[in-house]
């Protein structure tokens, strides 16, 4: 499968009606099949950002570019957005029934999907009946089963206990290193960010702006063990000290 | 574990109800009220024995009645939800006046319908129908438009067309609230249909419910009334157990209404 394209923001801005601008001049370059972070302050427009890349909002002002032929992007939010009335297969099925695929070829790649998430047991549940961490690898598979080349995750795991959130951000990137999409990862932890991204943006408040782009240079393949290293320690402790430097002046 | 939790809700409705029939006994007796008045439990219970084969067929009437209206209140009153949540102008133009109309008393719209369509059978169902399609209608409507907006984004980027977003999204969404609306119009078909049989009296000689509470007030069989008026509380009962039957098979497996026996 080839890598998901590169994608380059240039000059975005927006403003919703006559509001106040959101977005102030964003620009940035993604390469193909590189996770990309996103902090910043609440309300800084991260949402609104993913939004303008999955071009379900047009822009005010400014351009998006990606190589290669159409960018094809799925969406996880932090409210897992599951159907109640829908079982875990039906659910992980929703975009293939919405594009008017076959019962049968549906419900078989949805469970093939299941079955990568690690759901099999529980094809029959219903979400009420689902913790948080397997709502979220439901609609981890939900996205993932349209074969994106391109994903954004707004805080997906920003309700998690830290055990689940460390277990989906390990599967994550062994899904990523299987289909290479590129994505967008909206995130509040700054322990998240380094260990899944090449590289973490830091955003201004009010507009929102890039303030600041990190360099994450700690080496692939990452697994549960590379948290208990001093390097990642490291890592995570600059970003932090520079996440404050920047938000505080 | 059905039967523990099921148990002490069988018994203490019972127990009140034996309550219930204790007090009456005693206010009766205490204050020696006349039979015309107070009948005693028994004496309503004979009644039912005398006046049994009146009562079942005013019941049919009545259930004839109610169940036809209630029917179409609820076909037309989904369809009209699915039409105004389709279009935001009609909306705006038809909404406020059917919470309006959900405002006209009970016994103002039986007057009126009667005057309208004439004595008969038609206008208890019309005010039947009349009486459920607001709160369907209003209920219904909620549900469809109710739908959280993380699950409306969703299908958009998965460029769900509108048919799609009604159909898979905002229906189902909506049928807990459109139970609800069902659950108080099948009270309402029961009530709305005595209260219009009381204004539109007979059909070919024999009436409903409603006409017998007239017929057997003026004939001064009160026990009888009593009874009659017994048989509309169980038949409303019965209504309303049938939607909430449906309701469960509907929303069995998602909605916590179903599990935690509100109802
Ligand atoms: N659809 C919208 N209409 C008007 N304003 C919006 C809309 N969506 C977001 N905003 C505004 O844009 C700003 C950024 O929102 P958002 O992108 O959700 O921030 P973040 O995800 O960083 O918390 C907020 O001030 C919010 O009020
Ligand atoms: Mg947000």
């Amino acid at each position: 499968m080839p890598d998901g394209p590169a994608i380059s923001l240039e000059g975005l801005s927006k403003r919703f009606a006559d509001g106040p601008l959101v977005l102030d001049d964003i620009s940035l370059t993604a390469s193909n099949g590189e996770i990309i972070s996103i902090v910043g302050p609440s309300g800084c427009g991260k949402s609104t950002l993913l939004r303008l890349i999955a071009k379900l909002i047009p822009a005010t002002s400014g351009e998006i570019h990606h190589s290669g032929n159409n960018i094809n992007p799925a969406f996880i939010f932090q409210d897992a957005t599951l159907l109640p009335w829908a079982n875990v297969l039906e659910n992980i099925a929703v975009p293939a029934r919405l594009k008017g695929i076959s019962k049968s070829k549906r419900l078989d790649t949805a469970s093939k999907w299941a079955n990568v998430v690690g759901l099999n047991d529980v094809l029959n549940y219903y979400p009420r009946q689902l913790s948080g961490g397997m709502k979220m690898r439901v609609s981890i598979a939900r996205a993932l089963s349209q074969s994106p080349n391109l994903l954004l995750l707004d805080e997906p795991f920003g309700a998690l206990d830290a055990i689940t959130r460390n277990r989906l951000n390990e599967d994550l990137l062994r899904l990523h290193d299987e289909s290479r999409w590129t994505a967008f990862f909206v995130t509040h932890s700054v322990t998240e960010a380094v260990f899944l991204s090449n590289r973490i943006i830091i955003m201004n408040n009010n507009p929102g702006s890039v303030a600041a782009i990190i360099e994450n240079t700690l080496p692939f393949p990452r697994d549960c063990r590379t948290r208990e290293s001093i390097e990642f320690q490291q890592r995570v402790a600059e970003a932090t000290a520079r996440l404050h430097q920047v938000l505080s002046s | 574990m059905m039967n523990r939790l099921s148990s002490p809700r069988i018994i203490l409705p019972g127990l009140t109800g034996v309550l219930i029939i204790i007090f009456w006994y005693a206010i009766k007796y205490r204050w020696n009220i006349h039979d015309f008045i107070l009948p005693s439990p028994h004496q309503i219970l004979w009644a039912f024995t005398d006046e049994w084969s009146t009562l079942l067929r005013a019941t049919w009437i009545t259930f004839l009645g109610a169940g036809s209206g209630f029917l179409a209140s609820v076909i037309i009153g989904f369809t009209m939800s699915l039409a105004l949540v389709s279009s935001k102008w009609l909306r705006y133009g038809v909404y406020p006046f059917i919470l309006f109309m959900q405002m006209i008393p009970i016994i103002a719209t039986a007057a009126i319908i009667v005057i309208l369509f004439d004595v008969g059978l038609q206008s208890v169902a019309i005010i039947a129908f009349l009486i459920g399609f607001f709160p369907v209608v209003a209920s219904t409507l909620q549900g469809l438009l109710s739908v959280p907006e993380g699950q409306l984004e969703m299908f958009r980027l998965y460029k769900a067309s509108p048919i799609q977003e009604l159909f898979l999204l905002r229906v189902p969404n909506s049928l807990p609230f459109f139970f609800t609306g069902t659950k108080i119009a099948a009270t309402l078909a029961v009530i709305g249909s005595v209260t219009g049989e009381i204004f539109a009296g007979s059909t070919n000689g024999s009436g409903g419910l409603g006409f017998m509470i007239m017929i057997y007030k003026s004939e001064l069989k009160i026990d009888a009334l009593y009874a009659a008026t017994l048989v509309c509380c169980l038949l409303g009962f019965i209504f309303v157990s049938i939607v909430l039957y449906l309701k469960s098979l509907a929303l069995r497996d998602w909605h916590e209404s179903t599990l935690s026996g509100q109802d």
